[in-house]
């Protein structure tokens, strides 16, 4: 794990560790083949009992995995192997993957960066409900933060080494994103409430 | 005896004498042994590593049989040593193909020199690479069996971590699962399972039974217990089948009549089976809704 250079880290006020059952991890890229052929359930069944050493002999980890997966709406994927779902579809077993043990926080690593426009908008609408359902917090990085406006309870804005936190009508102003990133960015609302983030285009290293 | 429509005085044929009941013994072991293992080689795309394994085995056996010991011992040390030291130096499952390369080339090459070194005769080099099932003794059918007995009492114990961590290393390592002694417990899995299968297919053909079966036994079922009892099904068939024909039909070398089997299997299942399967599956889904 990564040393801060200064300060403390506290998750959930203790040390930050591996295998906290407190969180929930979905990582941007999982080592999945495409040739991987084994069912979906399966994935998610070992995410809650992978760590007991042995073998099942209780069908707990079934049920609690065909729970997690409807949740997310992908029952109807429990028994179709990993290699033939889509992206959407993958995204929604990682999700139950880490839901399953059933954390209070979910980390979840440029889900969207893979994702065309509709299934963006799917995932994050999935990932609210999920969130509001399960009463989780969800920690959602993300390189266009468009998607995920709607619904945001707080926003830690990451830009040229600087950092702007707060709720979101604190932090996405034209004001701060633009003394955030240096160069102009205008934050526009339009007749139906939809707030969209313009004029960053030609600046990269932005979150 | 000659084959006969009576299929139990066949049977009974072919354990007639020590060497063929030996040899059914060993073959049925590793078959067993090869086909769980050979899932878990396939699931983690480690086939290459098995591979290269042999090969490092290749080394040790010969070593062995220039000191005079018998080869299983030089290829358990060899095996087990180079295992550990993959899974050491590269701890991640995908990437490591160029590491291992550079390690089999030098393997065998070391190999090659202590062959040149042994002033005997050559079929124990012949039966190294290719396999000597009808040479199997009675203490190396014990042998075989404690092998195989530890590396199934293993595979029992660390079944669902290894099963996860192959899986899914990244998130396996972040839920605080022991990735890197998985790897190693699994690279020495392959180890033993080697040591033990070159008896029955030699070092150069031991993809037949540790790879090809359950590279077939994925394609037929996605889930994890269905696909090893399908892979030790088709090595059994295979083993067995090789035996017998071997024993009544022409007598070519076992291990040929084996990987001609596998083969069979593999092509029946990747060409055949694979024009069937959009049908039952489009079946299965319309019975559903």
């Amino acid at each position: 794990m990564q040393q801060p250079l200064g300060g403390n880290i506290e998750v959930f006020n203790a040390e930050p560790r591996r295998g906290n059952p407190l969180i929930g991890y979905v990582p941007q890229r999982h080592g999945i083949d495409s040739e991987t052929n084994i069912e979906s359930l399966e994935l998610v069944r070992l995410a809650f009992s992978g760590k007991n050493w042995g073998v099942s002999l209780s069908g707990r980890d079934r049920e609690t995995a065909l729970g997690a997966m409807k949740d997310v709406g992908a029952q109807e994927l429990a028994h179709r192997p990993l290699s033939v779902l889509s992206g959407g579809e993958l995204q929604r077993i990682f999700l139950a993957e880490a839901l399953v043990s059933g954390p209070e926080l979910l980390l979840l690593d440029e889900p969207l960066s893979n994702l065309d426009l509709r299934h963006e908008k799917d995932l994050v609408q999935l990932v609210n409900s999920v969130v509001r359902s399960r009463n989780v917090t969800a920690l959602l990085i993300a390189h266009n933060i468009n998607p995920l406006l709607p619904f945001l309870d707080k926003v830690i804005f990451i830009a040229n080494g600087k950092v702007a936190t707060g709720r979101p009508e604190e932090v996405l102003t034209s004001e701060s994103l633009t003394a955030l990133y240096g160069v102009p960015v205008e934050v526009l609302h339009d007749s139906r409430g939809n707030v969209a983030i313009v004029g960053i285009e030609q600046h990269h290293g932005d979150e | 005896m000659p084959f006969s429509v009576n299929f139990v005085t066949d049977l009974q044929e072919l354990f007639r004498y020590p060497f063929m009941q030996h040899a059914i013994e060993a073959g049925t072991i590793v078959a067993v042994i090869a086909g769980i293992v050979g899932y878990f080689v396939v699931l983690r795309r480690s086939s290459f590593a098995a591979h290269a394994l042999s090969h490092i085995g290749f080394a040790g056996a010969a070593g062995a049989v220039l000191f005079a010991v018998s080869p299983v011992y030089g290829l358990l040390l060899f095996t087990g040593v180079g295992g550990s030291a993959m899974a050491v130096l590269s701890p991640r499952a995908a990437h490591r193909d160029v590491h291992i390369g550079t390690v089999l080339a030098f393997m065998l090459g070391l190999g090659v020199l202590f062959i040149s070194l042994y002033a005997g005769n050559s079929s124990q080099t012949y039966s190294i690479l290719f396999g000597q099932i009808l040479g199997v003794s009675s203490s190396d059918v014990l042998l075989t069996l404690a092998a195989g007995v530890i590396i199934l009492a293993v595979v029992v114990v660390v079944y669902r971590p290894l099963l996860f961590s192959s899986l899914d290393e990244d998130v396996a390592e972040a839920k605080g699962m022991p990735t890197f002694l998985l790897g190693i417990v699994f690279m020495l899995l392959v180890a033993v399972a080697t040591s033990i299968a070159v008896q029955v297919v030699g070092v150069l053909l031991i993809f037949s039974l540790m790879v090809t079966p359950a590279a077939i036994a994925q394609q037929l079922a996605n889930r994890p217990r269905t696909a090893m009892t399908i892979s030790v099904t088709i090595a059994l068939i295979a083993t067995w089948l090789g035996l017998s024909i071997a024993y009544y039909g022409p007598p070519y070398p076992v291990s040929f009549y084996i990987t001609t089997l596998v083969f069979s299997f593999y092509l029946l299942v990747r060409f055949v089976y694979r024009r069937v399967r959009p049908l039952t599956a489009y079946r299965a889904a319309s019975q559903e809704t």
